[in-house]
């Protein structure tokens, strides 16, 4: 018989890191094209670099969110999406993000919880 | 970009914190009132997916219907259309209910059923969401004549109705939501145009904004769905048979329902039989 997760904790971390991650990923991007000007490359390599660190900072946002919305269907599904977005927004922490360092917490905090959560048998 | 929030705290995220808040609640709100009225947490479980997948596709709708309204952001890039674009609720608010529907079809929901039981929530997370705009200082109204440096509460106003039909929703109303929801608001929002003081951009006409000619739609769509479904009322060779297309107390594969095909062929059917010969 399957089983669904009983806490709220995985939506909510979630989401509210997804929602905190989104501005985090527009950062990077900037942060990224403003230290790829400090490094005195060239203007094509910022631009491709910040537009990397812009679309892994999505794929965070989306996973957190998904990851969030499936934390009482299913945990473990819930809890493996969530340590990816905790694990993608972590790449934007090398950009020096402070958005993306709350939203790193917050997935990872969701990610326990998913794992560790009582889970009961579906109700039908 | 011009702002003015009810006070300033520019460190935070706070428009999108509010959104995720928002979104929370909504959540809550939805299995709440599923778990009141009895629904499996199978198909609670499944609905939340559902309409969570949509909202994000909502999200994204109304960036990019969003980024058409504004010349000067048509072909800009992902990080520019997110940056100055946002996020308009009347084009999320459309995507989301189009991809309900079609997701819903797919998996075989019953899509009346669950839209009716996704509006208080809809209502809920709106009016948080403009909580957001107000603390953000987007969306704000135009400078009063009779009073300088006082702007017309646009957004306090659309709190204020989102909590209201929101209340209403959870107490008084239960059926045809999406039609009340559809009406009130389109309305709302039409006038309420009139006094908003930020850059509405253009679309299809110069003398109304975008918002304005969505209501517009919104609204006779709304009236078409009232007008017909008041057209079975005059038959008189058959009992006045009632069309909900947002039924009360019928859960998903289970009841059969009066459906909008089993409804275009009666109406096609009156009016063959009433053509003179």
């Amino acid at each position: 018989m399957a089983k669904r997760g009983t806490s709220n904790v995985p939506l909510i971390m979630g989401i509210i890191g997804a929602v905190i991650q989104l501005p985090g990923a527009v950062c990077a991007g900037a942060c990224a094209a403003g230290l790829s000007s400090l490094a005195e490359t060239s203007s094509k390599e910022g631009t491709q670099a910040a537009d990397a660190f812009m679309y892994i900072g999505l794929l965070a946002v989306l996973l957190g969110f998904v990851g969030g919305i499936m934390g009482k269907k299913s945990p473990v599904l819930s809890g493996l999406l969530l340590l990816g977005a905790t694990g993608m927004a972590g790449i934007n922490l090398v950009t020096f993000n402070f958005f993306s360092m709350i939203a790193v917490i917050l997935f990872l905090i969701g990610a326990i919880f998913a794992f560790v959560q009582d889970k009961k048998e579906i109700t039908e | 970009m011009e702002l003015h929030p009810w006070f300033h705290l520019e460190s935070i995220p706070i428009y999108n914190l509010l959104i995720g808040i928002a979104f929370v609640f909504g959540i809550l709100v939805f299995q709440r009132n599923a778990q009141k009225k009895a629904i499996s947490e199978k198909e609670t479980d499944n609905w939340v997916i559902l309409t969570g997948i949509s909202a994000i596709i909502g999200f994204m709708g109304g960036n990019l219907w969003s980024s058409l309204f504004y010349p000067e952001l048509v072909g800009a890039n992902l990080f520019q259309r997110l940056m100055y674009a946002g996020f308009s609720y009347l084009p999320g608010f459309i995507t989301f209910i189009v991809i309900v529907f079609i997701i819903s079809k797919i998996g075989k929901f019953n899509t009346n059923y669950l839209l009716n039981e996704t509006l208080p929530s809809i209502a809920l997370t709106h009016s948080i969401g403009r909580v957001g705009c107000a603390l953000a200082g987007c969306c704000f109204g135009k400078e009063l004549e009779s009073f300088p440096y006082i702007r017309f509460p646009t957004r306090e106003i659309e709190i204020l109705y989102g909590i209201g039909i929101f209340f209403l929703f959870q107490t008084r109303i239960f059926e045809n939501r999406f039609l009340v929801y559809l009406t009130s608001y389109s309305l709302l929002r039409f006038f309420l145009e009139f006094a908003r003081g930020d850059n509405r951009g253009h679309f299809l006409t110069d003398f109304l904004s975008p918002s304005q000619e969505i209501s517009l739609i919104l609204l006779m769509i709304s009236f078409l769905y009232y007008t017909y479904s008041h057209l079975e009322t005059g038959k008189q060779d058959k009992p006045y048979k009632k069309f909900h297309l947002f039924p009360k107390n019928i859960c998903s594969n289970k009841a059969k329902l009066y459906t909008w095909t089993q409804f275009l062929k009666d109406t096609i059917h009156t009016y063959r039989k009433a053509e003179p010969k």
